[in-house]
């Protein structure tokens, strides 16, 4: 049975939203060259998508996306944040020859969540680190950038994940980014992994985005292939 | 080794008949699992939810046995059919009906710009509170409802509620996830476990979300306690503590202004076209009932229900085009738009009940026999073929009505065809009702 | 002791703006091997900008070479030291008097060979002696046996990181330099501003050195900054290889000096153990 109005007035529809900043910190070093890049951005332009479902089901927050770009330095590749649904992905690419130096790039992500900068409405950011390689950072640059992002309540508050490409480079420096013994480094060990990794990212970038959610468990549930093994039980050695 | 989930091509096994269940392509995919397409051997489509490797398993297994035991409550429920199984993969599932991709998020659907009509979004409104009230009525709460879980057609204001693996008996601890902005405040203390009063606070800001656009209980002192500033930053987990646990405020309480929506929030244009007695329905779960955890402080389905079914009814339109609310109580109220007195519309009269009769408006078999046939259409109201500014009521059953109009004699209106709204008596089938003008 | 040693100048992208040339100089002088216990001297030295010290670069230079000839020769002797006294009292009493006395001499003999032009004597202030021209700091660091003896004049940084963590400075710290402010070689009291040190590498097994002209110091965010640089350079040792680091090091003076960091002339010299420290 149809329900038939007619074209009448109506008032203006929609609901207010708070903005959730979601960042990703893409690495465009020389290394990403061919394949491993064209992956990266088919992956990015794929999980868009999920980001755009999630923002629907719920009423709270409306995702505003960015990305930076970084190899020797770091660049803006969106610099005003887009709402996700209207965000079409143009593709980065890489520097040739470019290093990957991620303590700038964290440092330019803290500029945009400066308390003059963030809106003081805004939830607590999401940011997505992607590298395929170790930070090439000169000594003290990393840590430099890292904390002058953890010295904001937003970048503390921030949920932060990281997807390494290759095994070579899940690093103890992205563990320090992500902050959290509990949730671990997604580690895409073939190109043809690198969606399904940033799949994962994003969607429990938005759960843990949730207020009052457990965010240990979320990660122990949706990060980990198999729940953490429980340790073994003690051995009785008083018998011999 | 086996896998963790199920991929498209397998077949799994429902844990009661045995049967087989294909799996198809994925739907979604959650903090708990990945939902697929599937379909059972006679071709009928479901979804299959699949759980990812969690530590409760053996409880949350139970618990879904539980329900899969019990008839589902209520048409709109995507109960979950049989638990599945399969050799191939770890871990378990249950398979449940396919929601038709007419289905969409509430959330989406009231976020869109364009607004439900007040019809849809009313009877969408009475669904809700129906499906709530059989839920309770079948000894079983809500642990967490939110928004999430809400689907709609915005064309026939059908409900769809999905993730119902966390509806049980018992009133167990429901942080796990972290819909905290619906939850009472009773609950959000840790002062109690979920039960049917805490769902009833639950229903209500779902149902002021639908009509109002908005949560009830955040407005300008919630924002002022917003920031990312060195000193002035609270988590979000405190302040919801805060803002919807410790000390709510009604953003419309009439004493106390101080949480009332910022300038050019919606909210503020949305809630003074409803009629009083919703304003009331809404006022008194969100000022007493806040504090008052009983269905003396709430408002209780059945209310809601009723109250949805009115304001279905008493939806006209005024004739600088804008959809309004005629209401029996407040019979001069100026239209939202022009801000016009806009002149009283027709009103059938039936069974103590009143319907407008403007252009959209059904009587349904509910009205005639005032059970919960709401989707049985009795009669509609349209505009007259050929006057312009006439409206004429639509004869839609397989019966003839006897119409007596004043100073003429009794005539019969046969299936399918159209009565001229004017005053007088009519006879649906044996049920008396009376047009009159309002 | 098995030590490499990698050096890096770079020009800061403010003297190159100026048209002056890098003012900086690095040195050494033995063989970082060591074999057969021989001395090892390594020093770094930041001419100083200012007009008024016109041939810098070349006072740089000079100091370098003359700190790590007399470092080797002086201290040679002194690899059976049975504690710190008797290093530091060769420092101060025979080292230190030498490279201020070679130094002006080895500018007096560039002074010789190339005299002052009229371009040059503009920038000249009134009363100053030649040697200012050529004024700089300088930052010296001796390996000798189990003993690491260090001195300095001037701004700059030394950085040690032992096998366990801790990171450390060797010299002690001269309350009088802060911002823009020096002491200098060309001083009339240049050995009142030395602060020197001598470390017993058996007690605190040292697994890197660094010294660095200020341009490296003033280009880092964080203060202090000495913690996650140490941190970062131990890390490097054992995750990246020495190898490595001295691809690196030219890359990480070039940042310093760079606009991004401080647009100064940045030397680094890096010293890194290759094996366990041996017991002698």
């Amino acid at each position: 049975m149809t329900i038939s109005q007619g074209a009448t007035i109506m008032p203006g529809g929609g609901i207010s939203r708070r903005p959730l900043h979601f960042i990703v910190m893409a690495d465009c070093s020389g290394s990403m060259a061919g394949e491993k890049m064209q992956a990266l951005n088919f992956a990015i332009a794929e999980m868009l998508p999920n980001l755009v479902a999630w923002e629907q089901e719920q009423e709270k927050a409306q995702i505003l996306f960015r990305a930076v770009a970084f190899a020797d330095t770091p660049r803006w590749h969106i610099e005003e944040p887009v709402p996700v649904a209207q965000l079409r992905w143009k593709p980065l690419h890489h520097v040739e020859r470019g290093r990957t130096n991620m303590g700038p790039a964290f440092r330019m992500v803290a500029e945009a969540l400066a308390p003059d900068r963030l809106e003081r409405r805004a939830l607590q950011p999401a940011l997505l680190l992607v590298t395929d390689g170790l930070p090439t950072d000169p000594p003290g640059q990393f840590g430099a950038g890292l904390s002058a992002l953890l010295a904001l309540p937003a970048g503390r508050a921030a949920v932060r994940l990281a997807v390494a490409i290759g095994r070579d480079a899940d690093s103890e420096a992205l563990n320090r980014f992500i902050g959290d013994p509990q949730v671990p480094v997604l580690v895409a060990d073939s190109t043809d992994e690198i969606a399904d990794r940033l799949a994962t990212a994003s969607i429990a970038l938005s759960r843990m985005s949730e207020v009052g959610v457990d965010r240990d468990a979320l990660a122990t549930q949706l990060l980990r292939a198999a729940p953490p093994k429980s340790p073994p039980s003690a051995v009785d050695d008083s018998i011999v | 080794m086996t896998a963790a989930f199920p991929e498209r091509g397998d077949t799994v096994r429902m844990v009661r008949g045995g049967a087989a269940v294909g799996v198809g392509s994925r739907i979604a995919e959650g903090g708990q699992g990945v939902v697929f397409r599937g379909m059972l051997v006679n071709g009928s489509p479901v979804a299959v939810k699949w759980y990812r490797p969690l530590p409760h398993v053996a409880q949350l297994r139970a618990a879904i046995a539980g329900l899969v035991a019990r008839p589902r409550p209520h048409p709109a429920f995507a109960w979950p059919l049989d638990l599945v199984e399969s050799d191939r993969v770890t871990g378990f599932g249950y398979v449940m009906p396919l929601l038709a991709p007419r289905f969409r998020p509430l959330a989406q659907v009231i976020g869109a710009t364009d607004p439900l009509p007040f019809r849809t979004a009313a009877s969408i409104g009475r669904r809700i509170a129906d499906a709530f009230a059989n839920l309770h009525a079948a000894g079983l709460c809500y642990r967490d409802i939110s928004l999430g879980n809400l689907l709609v057609d915005p064309d026939t204001g059908e409900i769809a509620i999905v993730d119902n693996d966390n509806v049980g008996t018992d009133g167990s601890a429901v942080f796990v996830k972290g819909t905290l902005r619906f939850m009472a405040p009773e609950v959000l203390r840790d002062e109690v476990p979920p039960s049917t009063v805490s769902d009833l606070h639950s229903l209500a800001v779902i149902l002021f979300f639908l009509l109002v656009h908005g949560h009830p209980l955040e407005g300008q002192r919630t924002e002022a306690s917003y920031g990312w500033g060195e000193d002035g930053h609270v988590s979000e987990t405190r302040l919801a503590l805060q803002h919807f646990g410790l000390s709510p405020l009604f953003v419309f309480d009439s004493s106390d202004s101080s949480n009332a929506p910022v300038p050019g929030d919606l909210r503020l244009i949305w809630w003074p076209i409803y009629p009083r007695f919703l304003r009331d329905l809404f006022t008194r779960t969100f000022t007493v009932g806040l504090a008052d955890a009983s269905l003396g402080g709430r408002v209780t389905e059945g209310v809601w229900r009723r109250a949805m079914t009115r304001l279905q009814d008493s939806v006209a339109t005024c004739p600088c085009g804008a959809s309004v609310f005629w209401d029996a109580d407040e019979p001069g109220r100026a239209c939202w738009h022009c801000h016009a007195v806009p002149p009283a519309p027709p009103l059938l009269e039936v069974n103590r009940q009143i319907v407008v009769l403007s252009p959209g408006a059904v009587v349904s078999g509910a009205h005639l026999r005032r059970d919960r046939d709401w989707d049985t259409a009795v009669a509609r109201v349209e505009p007259h073929p050929t006057q312009p500014g006439q409206l004429v009521l639509h004869n839609l059953t397989t019966e003839s009505w006897t119409v007596e109009p004043p100073g003429e004699e009794s005539r019969q209106v046969a299936p399918g065809q159209r009565l001229r709204v004017r005053p007088l008596l009519i006879d649906f089938g044996g049920v008396r009702a009376a047009i009159r003008d309002g | 002791m098995d030590w490499h040693l990698f050096t890096a100048s770079i020009q800061g992208t403010a003297h190159r703006a100026a048209a002056l040339p890098n003012q900086d100089a690095v040195g050494s002088r033995g063989d970082p091997a060591q074999a057969g216990g021989a001395p090892l001297a390594v020093a770094v030295a930041d001419g100083h900008g200012d007009p008024r010290h016109f041939r810098s670069g070349r006072g740089s230079q000079l100091a370098v070479d003359v700190a790590c000839e007399l470092g080797c020769e002086v201290l040679a002797g002194m690899g059976g030291a049975a504690g710190p006294d008797p290093v530091r009292a060769q420092l101060a009493q025979r080292l230190l008097p030498g490279i201020v006395h070679g130094w002006r001499a080895a500018v007096a003999e560039d002074l010789d060979h190339r005299p002052f032009s009229a371009e040059e004597l503009r920038h000249r202030h009134p009363g100053d002696d030649a040697v200012v021209a050529y004024g700089t700091t300088l930052l010296l660091a001796v390996f000798i046996g189990r003993w690491l003896a260090v001195a300095q004049i001037g701004d700059g940084d030394m950085l040690l990181v032992e096998a366990g963590g801790r990171v450390a400075v060797p010299v002690p710290p001269d309350p009088s330099l802060h911002g823009r402010f020096t002491t200098s070689l060309c001083q009339d009291d240049a050995l009142a501003h030395f602060r020197v040190g001598a470390l017993d590498l058996d007690q605190a097994p040292a697994e890197v050195l660094l010294l660095a002209t200020d341009g490296f110091g003033n280009a880092q965010a964080t203060e202090p900054w000495q913690p996650g640089v140490g941190a970062d350079l131990l890390a490097f040792v054992r995750d990246r290889g020495i190898d490595w680091m001295g691809e690196q090091l030219p890359s990480w003076a070039a940042r310093c000096a760079s606009a991004e960091g401080s647009g100064d002339d940045t030397t680094l010299a890096l010293l890194v153990r290759s094996a366990p420290p041996l017991r002698p």
